[in-house]
């Protein structure tokens, strides 16, 4: 197949070249699972199903990952987009089986020291993350979840790099103010 | 920006869990991109060759065969060698059909195609008339005055590029055609390209996940890209249905073979497109271009 190299920016090419270095593909999961699994928790707002969803990510995108042997980076976008799509699924299926309140109550956890306990901390903000549109918490996952940089975040969610960066700015402020 | 807080609510997943998943993805078959097009290749090459030879032996042994093949009458098109070096690919390819009055490039007894933005319909069908002396050319003769033929460049959304990969294949299968150019980004990068200001650096076509939107527009009708046609269709992936846009413009130059491209691709999106209708996989015309309508678009 005929590859166009001459797409600015981080458009990836493809499979030209058969003789290309491959890239530990053990240290990619090393570097990725974190990311991918705590990107997740932020999505669903605790570690309920986190491990599940992640598994069911990483299951998917790994069958395809000969493909972004070029382009590791590349690989990590397709993880992430696949993760959206795979939680997008999950949320619709949870939301079947279980109204929205009772979701919220699983998630908010009971009593005091529970709250203090890390688990709770992060239902915390999914409560204050609750009100904000679909794309701010999307990207505050992407940030502290995955902990990817402005750049990638870009690439993921088609905004540009500064408009993430002052997206993030005004969320994480408003935030902190209610933390 | 304090945002340490946010920081701290990271954890490690177990390492338990960690090192089951792994052992699961390691159990998957690993199969290196390349491989797969050349023995894709290989096969298609034998099966056209016992097909060939089943077809010459009944031809021997059936005289009623010979004599329908006499009474058929065919068109032969008309292949030029084409200089190698017109035309940028990895690998050689046999020449594309020179554009001649009168000489189709599709081939006899295909269906009819749907009808494209800017098409008059039954301008690509086949013509069935037959041989003169002028179709009798030399292969090995290049032809005098060629243009270099510029293969169709595409850049698709990541969810469709195994599928454009396997339609561009396809499309090459009999060396008919260049190959395709085709890479893959975001639907921000491909309406960049598509809508920029240098002509020769626009794709053909582009698939996304998004629908384009109205800066978009005005920044390819300010770049001189002309009107351009829309088609979206829902798309079955391995993470769930997405929504799916691919563009086109209307009228100018088109590369060689692009409406036999955007057959094969549109039969292969039918194909994958959520749960189709017997009758739609039947008639992919009804998921066609539209021609794009700036007001719908959203800022």
């Amino acid at each position: 197949m005929g590859i166009e190299h001459a797409a600015p920016g981080p458009l990836r090419s493809g499979d030209s070249a058969a003789d290309r270095e491959e890239p530990d593909w053990n240290a990619v999961y090393r570097d990725q699972l974190p990311r991918l699994y705590n990107y997740v928790r932020f999505r669903l707002g605790g570690d309920v199903d986190a491990e599940d969803v992640t598994a069911r990510t990483f299951e998917k995108a790994w069958q395809a990952r000969a493909r972004y042997r070029s382009d590791v980076a590349g690989f990590s976008a397709w993880l992430f987009g696949i993760a959206r799509h795979v939680i997008a699924d999950h949320v619709r299926a949870r939301r079947s089986h279980l109204p929205l309140e009772a979701a919220q109550e699983v998630a908010l956890g009971g009593t005091p020291e529970e709250e203090v306990a890390h688990g709770s901390n992060l239902a915390r903000l999914a409560r204050l993350t609750g009100n904000l549109p679909q794309r701010e918490r999307e990207l505050i996952a992407l940030k502290y979840g995955a902990e990817l940089n402005n750049r990638m975040i870009a690439r993921l969610t088609g905004l540009s790099e500064s408009n993430v960066g002052t997206i993030l700015h005004r969320v994480v402020q408003r935030l902190r103010e209610q933390w | 920006m304090n945002d340490e807080f946010l920081h701290h609510l990271r954890t490690a997943p177990t390492a338990q869990f960690a090192a089951a998943l792994k052992a699961r993805l390691d159990r998957q078959p690993y199969r290196p991109p390349t491989a797969r097009p050349g023995s894709r290749r290989f096969t298609v090459g034998i099966a056209l060759l016992l097909g060939a030879a089943t077809f010459a032996l009944a031809l021997v042994l059936s005289p009623e065969l010979r004599a329908l093949m006499g009474r058929a009458r065919i068109s032969t098109p008309v292949m030029t060698a084409e200089p190698v070096a017109s035309i940028r690919t990895h690998r050689p390819l046999t020449a594309p059909p020179r554009a001649q009055p009168g000489v189709p490039h599709e081939r006899a007894g295909q269906e009819s195609l749907p009808t494209l933005p800017g098409e008059v319909a039954g301008t690509t069908a086949a013509e069935p008339r037959a041989p003169d002396d002028s179709d009798v050319r030399p292969l090995a003769t290049p032809a005098e005055g060629t243009v270099p033929v510029q293969p169709i460049s595409i850049i698709t959304a990541h969810e469709l590029y195994e599928l454009t990969h396997a339609s561009a294949v396809q499309f090459t299968r009999d060396g008919r055609y260049p190959e395709p150019r085709l890479a893959e980004g975001s639907a921000s990068q491909a309406l960049a390209r598509f809508c920029g200001p240098s002509a020769s650096a626009r794709p053909d076509l582009i698939s996304t996940a998004r629908r384009m939107r109205a800066g978009e527009y005005q920044s390819c009708r300010g770049n001189g890209s002309g009107e351009l046609s829309e088609s979206k269709m829902p798309y079955r992936t391995a993470a769930g249905t997405l929504t799916l846009y691919v563009y086109i413009r209307q009228g100018g130059p088109e590369p060689v073979g692009f409406r036999d491209f955007l057959r094969t691709y549109w039969l292969a999106l039918v194909a994958e497109a959520e749960r189709p209708t017997p009758a739609e996989r039947a008639r992919p015309d009804l998921y066609f271009f539209d021609a794009l309508e700036p007001e719908d678009l959203q800022p």
